[in-house]
Formats: structure tokens, C-alpha cells, sequence
């Protein structure tokens, strides 16, 4: 029940929104009219007035049904009956009052009023045209004396009125037509501002959707006040500025006064025209900045445009892919360089063997036996060496390989093992040697760790100068994690500075008469590299000593870090 | 022919090479004088009369010097090279005499004005024919500056 009186005060709505306007007013008319006409009735009713009662309950019935119609989206029925009903009503009280000169007659204006603001124009016309049939009945009605009016009925009075109510229902007509006229434009207008909105509001969409996700970027757009006019993009959030906090703002309160002074310049070229790119570190990311100026149809610059693209991880990579290829180049050469070395000196025993070979042959012929021993003596020598080269090459070629998988392990156990191997000729030399305690543990291949330290204790003793005791000593420079330091010192002939990198070549001697290929240094140069470590020597000249450092690592991780250095390390002294 | 004694320095750090080219070259009828030195640095010491070779009745100019490339010390090339920047020694002819054949070391002999670049061979008559050659071409044939 709640509901169906609910129900009563909503009016119906159209797709048409002129039928709904129509519709509303219609509403609000015929509940007024109910109210009204029930209203009368309970009066006439309390006073006793039978007739003019049970008349206003039928005109509520006849509104009420009019508003059935109404909610059955019946509108001209609905209005044509309430109408009717207004008409009928005026008919009748003119009729048993005062007839044309009654003033309900007024009561045609308001009616003409109503259809003029409802009906269409046919339905309107008609309308007229009842209502001044109707008041031509009345006025015949009085000229007959059938009603109670006073007043004798005449044509004249007809007339006037149909002058009266023409000219009303004319000008009502016209200013409810040019109403609904400019209604017309006006809603035309509204939608197509509302078509326009919505076009520039989606073609802003795109070009904010195109900012918003531009890969690894971020857009700053600034107009010549240096406001930012858009930020935008994926990396602007990596920056730890908003959209929010610099839209709209102005550069020098959106940033830092230093940082904002430092990009001003930039924008300030922009916008005179200038266009240039540069590469800009910030915080632990690199960006590639594209400074644009945004150039409209006249040819001014509008705005300034800062495209700033994260290359951190292209930087990363190509600086990875360079290290890489001068690892590889150093690799190459060094590959050419021991290739070169090793056949140039494989080949030289074997000229001699050749050589005394044919003149065996002549000693021969000669019977020169004391030359033929010599010459065999030669040959043998010659084999000799070419197995030592052999031999060595190959040792030389397995380090790359571990021997080991490896390990941590104390330096001084690496020490103390490799001077154990090398007991008999400290011995011989009576050589004094002093190992520093408490040396860090290293990681490494243990057996390789301790040819180093052996071939660089060995060296020390066949350098020795031979009016001293050989002194060696063996430590560390602690101060240079994560890969320390190590020494091998001793006080033999020294090493003349200019020799300082030529001793560690392949089968290269400074003494040619000195026992050995030439590949001791070699090897341990090669064995501290694989560990991702550097050795160098320092040594004033002949008779002050010589001391090696080689560097190596206390870790797996450090030992890759030492790697990457190494190739810096090694291009400095070229 | 001229009766004056041939010099031939010889820059050779192996020992039995070094032996080989002296047998082949005595072998000739005008058998020259060896000097045999084993290390560049040494060389140089002879050539710019340093050190032990400080009296230049010990280190006579050589006629004609052979060079191996690989030695102790200072390297042939840098040997050939400074002789070759010596207004007094440049004039001295300077043969390589070596066992690498790589194109890169050829070239830098040349740049650095070698006179004559020669490989050693591996078989013994071929060594021979060279030492001897080389002994008929530089010093008969070839007209060699008188210092």
C-alpha cells in the first residue's frame, strides 16, 4: 500500500526527453487537481452541499484516471481527459451560474494555457476550437433562456470572448513554441559540447596513457613559466617524485632549490629552441635525457620536453660486454704470444739436433772422436731441453684447469708445505727464512697455492747473491680486503726495473746460463690470474733484493670481484 | 778479396746455434772472425763500447753483425732498432738471423732497417748453403763501409 501511494510521486519517464518533461509537468498538474478537487469536495461535503460534492468526487475520479493514464504512459489521453474534465466543469458552472459572463469563464484561459504548454499543435487547435463551441452553446443556452444566468444571451458576447480566448490561445501558443525552440537549441548545444568534452577528454586519455607507460621513461613537459604541465611514465616513480607532487607546480617549489637550479639551464635552452640529449647519473641509475622542444603549428616553442629513459641496465650490459671483449682480446693475445714464443723455442733444439747431426756424420768420415762426443753431447742436451719445454708447456696448459676443487685454507699452511717440498736446497744454501704468523685464510686451489709460493722461495734461492746468507721473507700487507696481499722478499742479485715485466714471459731469462726453461715465472703469473689475483715485482737493481706481492682472494665472491678488477689493474701499467 | 780480416758479430743467445754458424762460416777459404756475444744488452755494451768493451782495440767494428730476434734481456728488434738510430753504427749491415717466420716480426725488422731477414733452417745442408751464402753475399759480394 506503501508502495502503490509511493508509486503515485514519480512520474513516468520517457526515452523522449521532451515527453518526459511533459510528462512531469502533467504530473504535477493532475496531483494538484486531485488534491484540489478532494479537497473541495470534503468542504462542500462538511457544509452539507450535496450537488457540488458528489460533482468534485466525480471530477476526482475522472482526474484520478487521468493519472491511471498517465502512469500507463498514455500522456495524451491522460491530458486530453483532464482537459475535457476542465472544460466540462467550467461548461457546467457557467451553465447553472452566470453563464458567459460568470467569471469561471476565466477558467478557458488557464485551460488554453495548460494545452498550450501540453498538446501538440493539432490537438491544441481542437482544442480552441471545443472550447469555443462550447462557450457558443452557453451563449445560445442564455439567448434561450435555459440557464440561470441573468444576462440575455448575444452573439457579441461570443465574439468578444472568442476574440479574447483566440488571441490568448494564439500568444500562448507562440511562446510556448519558441520555448521549446530554444529549449531545442539549447540541448542541441549541450550535447554537442557534451560530444566534444568527451572526444578532447579521450584523446587527453591517450596522450596520458601513451606518458603513463612509456618503457623505462619518464616525461616531463614544462611551459615557459617552468611549471610542469605533465609528469609522467613508468620511471617517474623510481625518481621518489609523484605526478601529483609536480603537476601543476612550479619547478623551483616542486624540487630542491640545487637540483631545480642545475636542470633550469636545460629547460631554459628548450625552450629557446635548442634540442640535445646527455647522460645523467641519478642516485645508483643512469638516464638518457632527450631535451625536445615541443614546437607548435606557428613554429614557436610551446613547451620544453625532458624524455628520460633508464639505460642503467643497457649501460650495464655493454660496459659487461666490453670488459668482456678486452678480456677476450688480452686472451687472444696472449694465446698469440704464447704460441709464438713456444714454437720459436721448440724449434731451436731442433735445428741444433739437425745441425750436429750432419756434422757427427763428417766427424765421422774425419774419425774426429773428440768432436763427435761433443757434438753427441750437444744432441743430447738439445733433446733434453726440448722435453723440458714440452713438459713444461704442458704444466703450463693444465692450470687453467684445478687440480683441486677449491678451498679454504690458512696461507701459512700453503707456506709451510711448499718450503717442506723445497727442504734440501734451503738447506744446501743455508738459506734463513721467516714466515709471518697468523697470515688470512685464503680460497684456492691448495696445490697450485703452493707452487707459487714454492717457485717464488725456489727463485729466490737460485738468485741468491752468493756472499750473503739468502734472507727470505714471506708475508702479508693486511690493509687490502677483500683480496690481501702477499710478499716473497729476498736479498739476492735484484732485478733491474726495466726486466720488471719481461721476467714473467713466457720461457724468458734474464741469465741464459741460469738453470730452468724460463717458465717458473710464467706459471705462477698464470696460477695467481686463474685465482682473479696480480703479481708484480719491486726491486731497485742488482744487489738490492727482490721482492714479489700477489694479491688473492679470502672468498668465492671475492674472487670474482678480484676478477672483474684485474682487467683494470691490468690496463693501467699498459 | 782484400786481405784485412772479416769481423762478424755474432748476437746469439743459443749456444749451439751459436756453434753452428761458427763451424759453418770457419769452413770458408776467407773464414772471418767470429765475436760471439749472448745477450742484446751485451751487444750493445760491445757496439757503443761500454762496460768490458770499453777499449776499442777489444771491440773492433764489426763488418757485419748477425742478430737473432728472441734474446735475454734486450730483445733483437731493440738491438737492430738502436744500432739503426746510431749515426755510427747505422751503416754496419745487419742480418737477422732467426727461427721465426711471423709475418709481424719480419715486418717490424724491416720498419726498423734491417738489411737482410733469414730463418734458420731445420735441415743441416740447408744451413750450410745459408751460412755459406750469407758469407759470400755480405762479405765478397757486398761492398761493405771500411771504419
Amino acid at each position: 500500500m506503501k508502495h502503490a501511494l509511493s508509486r503515485l510521486f514519480y512520474f513516468p519517464r520517457f526515452d523522449d526527453e521532451e515527453q518526459t518533461r511533459i510528462s512531469q509537468t502533467q504530473h504535477l498538474l493532475l496531483l494538484i487537481c486531485l488534491a484540489i478537487a478532494l479537497g473541495a469536495s470534503g468542504v462542500n461535503a462538511l457544509l452539507g452541499r450535496s450537488i457540488p460534492t458528489i460533482a468534485l468526487l466525480a471530477s476526482s475520479g475522472i482526474t484520478f484516471i487521468a493519472l491511471l493514464l498517465l502512469y500507463a504512459r498514455r500522456l495524451r489521453l491522460s491530458i486530453a481527459l483532464l482537459l475535457s474534465l476542465f472544460i466540462a466543469l467550467t461548461a457546467s458552472l457557467q451553465f447553472i451560474g452566470r453563464g458567459a459572463h460568470d467569471t469561471v469563464t476565466s477558467l478557458y484561459a488557464t485551460v488554453i494555457v495548460i494545452g498550450s504548454l501540453l498538446l501538440n499543435r493539432r490537438a491544441f487547435i481542437a482544442m480552441v476550437a471545443t472550447i469555443l463551441l462550447v462557450i457558443a452553446g452557453i451563449v445560445t443556452a442564455e439567448m434561450y433562456g435555459w440557464t440561470r444566468s441573468p444576462y440575455d444571451g448575444e452573439p457579441g458576447d461570443w465574439f468578444d470572448l472568442a476574440i479574447i480566448l483566440g488571441l490568448t490561445a494564439f500568444t500562448s501558443r507562440l511562446l510556448s513554441e519558441s520555448l521549446q525552440q530554444s529549449r531545442a537549441l539549447a540541448q542541441r548545444n549541450a550535447d554537442a559540447l557534451k560530444a566534444q568534452t568527451a572526444a578532447l577528454r579521450a584523446s587527453e586519455e591517450r596522450y596520458r596513457i601513451l606518458a603513463a607507460n612509456l618503457p623505462d621513461s619518464a616525461v616531463l613537459i614544462f611551459d615557459h613559466d617552468l611549471r610542469f604541465v605533465l609528469a609522467d611514465g613508468p620511471e617517474l616513480a623510481a625518481t621518489g617524485y609523484s605526478k601529483e607532487a609536480l603537476e601543476g607546480r612550479l619547478l623551483h617549489e616542486a624540487l630542491p632549490q640545487a637540483f631545480a637550479a642545475q636542470v633550469e639551464g636545460n629547460i631554459r635552452a628548450v625552450l629557446s629552441g635548442k634540442r640535445f640529449s646527455a647522460e645523467i647519473p641519478y642516485e645508483d641509475q643512469i638516464y638518457h635525457y632527450h631535451y625536445v622542444p615541443l614546437i607548435d603549428n606557428s613554429g614557436c616553442v610551446k613547451y620544453a620536453m625532458i624524455l628520460a629513459r633508464n639505460v642503467t641496465e643497457q649501460r650495464r650490459i655493454q660496459a659487461e660486454r666490453e670488459r668482456l671483449i678486452a678480456e677476450l682480446e688480452q686472451k687472444n693475445a696472449e694465446l698469440e704470444r704464447f704460441t709464438y714464443t713456444a714454437s720459436h723455442d721448440l724449434k731451436s733444439p731442433l735445428i741444433t739436433i739437425q745441425g750436429f747431426l750432419g756434422y757427427l756424420e763428417r766427424d765421422l768420415q774425419e774419425g774426429n772422436t773428440e768432436r763427435m762426443r761433443n757434438d753427441i753431447q750437444r744432441i743430447s742436451a738439445a733433446v733434453r731441453k726440448m722435453e723440458r719445454l714440452l713438459n713444461d708447456l704442458l704444466e703450463l696448459s693444465r692450470i687453467g684447469r684445478l687440480s683441486t676443487a677449491p678451498q679454504y685454507v690458512p696461507f701459512n699452511t700453503v707456506v709451510q708445505e711448499a718450503l717442506e717440498l723445497l727442504a734440501g736446497r734451503i738447506a744446501e744454501r743455508q738459506a734463513r727464512i721467516c714466515v709471518a704468523p697468523d697470515m688470512p685464510v685464503v680460497y684456492g686451489d691448495r696445490t697450485r697455492l703452493v707452487e707459487v709460493v714454492q717457485n717464488l722461495v725456489d727463485n729466490a734461492l737460485k738468485f741468491c747473491d752468493n756472499q750473503h746468507t739468502p734472507d727470505i721473507v714471506i708475508g702479508v700487507i693486511h690493509d687490502s680486503q677483500p683480496s690481501p696481499i702477499f710478499f716473497v722478499r729476498d736479498n739476492g742479485i735484484g732485478i733491474e726495473p726495466k726486466y720488471h715485466e719481461q721476467i714473467f714471459g713466457l720461457f724468458n731469462k734474464l741469465d741464459p746460463r741460469s738453470e730452468g726453461t724460463g717458465i717458473g715465472l710464467t706459471i705462477v703469473r698464470r696460477i695467481i690470474e686463474v685465482h682473479g689475483g696480480r703479481i708484480w715485482v719491486e726491486s731497485t737493481g742488482p744487489g738490492s733484493g727482490a721482492t714479489f706481492y700477489f694479491s688473492l682472494p679470502v672468498s668465492a665472491t671475492s674472487m670474482q670481484e678480484v676478477s672483474h678488477d684485474r682487467h683494470n689493474a691490468q690496463s693501467a701499467p699498459g | 778479396m782484400t786481405d784485412i780480416t772479416l769481423r762478424v758479430l755474432l748476437v746469439e743467445d743459443n749456444d749451439d746455434h751459436a756453434e753452428l754458424i761458427r763451424r759453418t762460416l770457419g769452413e770458408q777459404r776467407w773464414a772471418p772472425q767470429i765475436v760471439h756475444i749472448s745477450d742484446g744488452e751485451s751487444a750493445l755494451d760491445y757496439l757503443y763500447r761500454r762496460g768490458a768493451w770499453v777499449d776499442p782495440n777489444r771491440s773492433p767494428r764489426p763488418h757485419i753483425i748477425l742478430l737473432d730476434l728472441r734474446l735475454p734481456r734486450v730483445d733483437g728488434l731493440d738491438v737492430l732498432t738502436s744500432i739503426k738510430q746510431s749515426p755510427d753504427l747505422r751503416h754496419i749491415p745487419v742480418v737477422v738471423l732467426t727461427t721465426s717466420s711471423a709475418e709481424r716480426d719480419v715486418t717490424r725488422a724491416y720498419d726498423a732497417h734491417v738489411n737482410s731477414y733469414l730463418i734458420k733452417p731445420l735441415g743441416f745442408e740447408e744451413f750450410r748453403n745459408l751460412m755459406h751464402d750469407v758469407g759470400i753475399y755480405w762479405l765478397t759480394r757486398n761492398l761493405v763501409s771500411a771504419t
